[in-house]
């Protein structure tokens, strides 16, 4: 089933277009990865499909609904953003106690296991937690909620490597008993590496990639090897990046590399070694800037 | 219906902070001037009230302005809508207004039962506004919240749409207008009737009709604006 449907979608402030004609889909049952450099849009359409915002133009649908002011669609999402803001009078507690009546699926017990685990004082004011505290009361609320659609932007700011690792194991863990949407817009590529499914790039307001993470890292390659023979080997292939010490280059391909390929590779010298996802979405973006 | 009730608990949830800071405040306001009335001797008669009455009114209209800018955005983040969140706000601020006037009027009771708290004092029980009928008594109470409650959260709405230079613009504008008003009926010389007209109206016309309009008037152009704001 599809969880949201776009379709051209366009958003312009004044002079500033944040998304550019972005269509994609977003299946039930994944973790994607909404990857991109800050002020590319990833915020922005955030905003789009949960209503925040309305759209310039183009079609947005969210269960099969129009998104904005529309409770029954709204009711199934949760948006955990890093810019959250909270009311100074309320505590801990009550952000739960509100959050446990406005999510239909909420599990409590869940929730409150959260808390311990990162240890959350239920009675302080929010206002009062510190960066990593407020950041772990937005993964408690967007974990808890067990919204079929679930965004979590950039939710780990001031979080310890230790409490990141914490809810990545918890957002496995849970999604593979109780499996949803999830959208994980991040920086830290490689730290969600294992986790996303699905990658989707925006680079300046456009989508760029909207890619299966597994096919993704078999497209993306370094070769490195005599000058000649990686031009020969190059040929047909997209060039991200290339690089030359001496006699001998580096270049980022992107193309398809099966066995043959391989063996191909072997036969020119030529070391073949796949890139992490954080590199191939770093070559990839730059490679798009070099083209204007 | 039961999420307008559930999205409520947004405001009322920390409802110390609701509660306290109004009544706390005009408390304060009540100690103060049964002292000072108290020290002073043969206090001449009818020069006993006060206006501290009015702190219980302002201090309520601040948090429902406040709670505008502060809760809304979180609602918003909560995936409510603005429409709930507006029909929400209107709920609370109907019950407390009610509930406020409930209260008062006990205390009026009390006032007058007490002889003013031994000393003859007129804090709740001020002239005019002092009403015969009972039930009529708690709207008289009740009105004045919604007038400038809605007031507030309208001016607020604005702020959130349109933000600081938004609500200034139209703070000025509406001041041009008023005074432009108020100059054409000064060199028409219609103030003679204006006066007039107030003074025909009915007690309660006054105390509640035309405010409760404005209050409905208000709340209204809220409703409208909050659809097309983003947090």
């Amino acid at each position: 089933m599809t969880v949201v449907a776009a379709s051209g979608l366009t958003k312009r402030y004044r002079d500033v277009t944040a998304l550019d004609d972005v269509s994609f889909t977003l299946e039930e049952n994944a973790i994607y990865g909404l990857l991109g450099r800050n002020g590319a849009g990833k915020t922005t359409l955030m905003q789009l499909i949960t209503g925040q915002t309305g759209a310039t133009s183009g079609s947005l649908e969210l269960f099969g609904e129009h998104p904005y002011e529309n409770e029954r669609a709204l009711m199934k999402v949760v948006f955990i953003k890093e810019s959250q803001k909270y009311p100074t009078a309320y505590k801990v507690k009550h952000v739960l106690s509100l959050a446990r009546h406005l999510f239909p699926n909420w599990d409590e017990d869940f929730a409150q296991s959260l808390v311990d685990d990162f240890n959350l004082p239920r009675k302080r004011d929010v206002r009062k937690l510190s960066r990593g505290m407020t950041s772990a009361l937005g993964v408690t609320i967007g974990l808890a909620a067990r919204a079929p659609l679930t965004f979590f932007d950039e939710p780990y700011l001031g979080l310890d490597a230790v409490a990141r690792q914490l809810f990545y194991d918890r957002l496995l863990a849970d999604y593979a008993e109780h499996p949803r949407t999830v959208v994980l817009s991040t920086h830290l590529i490689d730290e969600v590496a294992d986790l996303i499914e699905q990658v989707l790039l925006l680079d300046r307001g456009k989508l760029v990639l909207d890619a299966d993470t597994d096919e993704l890292r078999g497209e993306v390659m370094d070769a490195t090897g005599p000058a000649e023979a990686i031009d020969e080997f190059a040929t047909g292939r997209q060039v991200l990046h290339r690089e030359q010490l001496g006699g001998v280059v580096r270049v980022t391909l992107r193309g398809s590399f099966d066995n043959a390929e391989r063996m191909r590779a072997k036969k020119l010298s030529i070391d073949l070694q796949p890139v992490s996802l954080q590199q191939a979405v770093v070559r990839l973006t730059m490679e798009r800037k070099t083209d204007r | 219906m039961n999420r307008i009730v559930d999205v409520a608990r947004m405001h009322t949830v920390a409802w110390v902070n609701q509660l306290l800071w109004p009544w706390g405040i005009m408390t304060a306001s009540l100690l103060i001037n049964i002292l000072i009335f108290a020290s002073i001797d043969e206090a001449s008669p009818g020069k006993t009230s006060t206006g501290g009455l009015s702190s219980l009114y302002v201090v309520s209209a601040i948090i429902a302005g406040v709670s505008i800018s502060q809760v809304f955005p979180f609602a918003l983040g909560m995936g409510v809508t603005r429409r709930t969140f507006y029909l929400a706000t209107t709920l609370v601020n109907l019950t407390q207004a009610l509930l406020y006037g409930v209260l008062l009027y006990l205390l009026n009771l009390i006032e007058g039962g007490t002889g003013g708290f031994g000393i003859g004092l007129h804090f709740f029980r001020i002239p005019y506004i002092d009403v015969s009928n009972g039930l009529l008594q708690i709207l008289v109470y009740a009105v004045p919240f919604l007038f400038l409650n809605f007031l507030c959260i309208f001016a607020a709405v604005w702020y959130v749409r349109f933000g600081t230079n938004g609500l200034f613009a139209t703070l000025a504008a509406t001041i041009v207008v008023f005074g432009l008003l108020a100059a054409l009926v000064t060199w028409q010389g219609w103030w003679g009737d204006v006066w007039h007209w107030l003074s025909t109206q009915h007690q309660i016309s006054l105390l509640v009709g035309w405010p409760a309009l404005v209050a409905g008037l208000a709340a209204l152009g809220g409703m409208a604006a909050i659809r097309r704001a983003n947090a």
